[in-house]
């Protein structure tokens, strides 16, 4: 498991910011970092996040993220969860599906 | 649901762009309400008020609408906020009357009804419109600090 740090790379400025606000209030003990998705591999290999949040998966992500959120990717209603290495894919997730992820996994 | 209450004065971006940024509290509007230590004035302000302003949100996906309205519901603890589906948006300005509306397409019945209302990415493109009062304004990438500044021209409309 990685740091307790969580990277927010989800495209849409507000909305990043947002989820990013909720995570930070919650969860004052972790670190919640706001990226830009444009360099959110170079983050990833920089800060090693126990968790990241995105709306593009990319292989680093894949390879070297303790654990990721594809959120809504091309603002479709799937999303797909990798927690501890188990994959499952969600439709129209709500808010309250985020929360307890941070808990389980930092 | 997340409960509003939990969240507390919040956190932003700050620093360069390109790198990953930390909490900073004070790029943020302050609310209108903290804004006058006058307390004749805040006394004035309160009797001028004959509700709290309403804010409905309707815009997709999902949890970024219900994040937004965590956010907001914390940070303008004054205004009331409701989340509904898109499709929902009509019956429900009839049955609330918002005083603002964020929405993710726009309807004639909100253009025609709401005085002020935001078109949050359109078709998932960066671009937003707001309409504030009649006045319509454009935002390339709009970002939170916007959209609480339009929750107070709302307000201050609605008062």
């Amino acid at each position: 498991m990685g740091t307790r740090r969580i990277l927010v790379a989800n495209e849409l400025t507000s909305y990043r910011q947002a989820i990013a606000i909720v995570f930070r209030e919650l969860h004052p003990n972790v670190e919640v970092l706001e990226v830009d998705p444009g360099i959110l591999d170079w983050e990833v290999a920089r800060l090693g996040p126990g968790l990241v949040i995105c709306s593009r998966l990319t292989a680093v992500v894949e390879e070297r993220a303790a654990n990721w959120i594809e959120l809504y990717p091309a603002c479709r209603p799937f999303s797909t969860f990798c927690i501890d290495g188990e994959r499952r894919t969600m439709e129209d997730v709500q808010l309250s599906d985020l929360l307890p992820v941070c808990a389980r996994v930092l | 649901m997340l409960e509003s209450e939990v969240l507390v004065p919040m956190t932003a971006e700050t620093g360069s762009k390109h790198e990953a940024t930390r909490g900073d509290t004070n790029f943020l509007p302050k609310s209108p309400q903290n804004r006058s230590k006058d307390p004749a004035a805040e006394a004035a302000s309160a009797r001028r008020r004959g509700g709290r302003p309403r804010i409905l949100m309707a815009n997709e996906p999902r949890a970024y609408r219900e994040g937004i309205a965590a956010v907001i519901s914390q940070l303008r603890p004054e205004v009331e906020i409701e989340t509904v589906e898109p499709d929902a948006l009509d019956t429900s300005i009839e049955r609330f009357s918002p005083d603002m509306v964020i929405c993710s397409k726009a309807t004639d019945a909100l253009k025609g009804s709401v005085r002020v209302w935001v078109e949050l990415y359109p078709q998932n493109a960066p671009l937003s419109v707001a309409s504030i009062g009649g006045r319509r304004m454009e935002y390339a990438e709009i970002q939170l600090p916007d959209l609480l500044s339009i929750v107070d021209r709302a307000e201050e409309l609605a008062n």
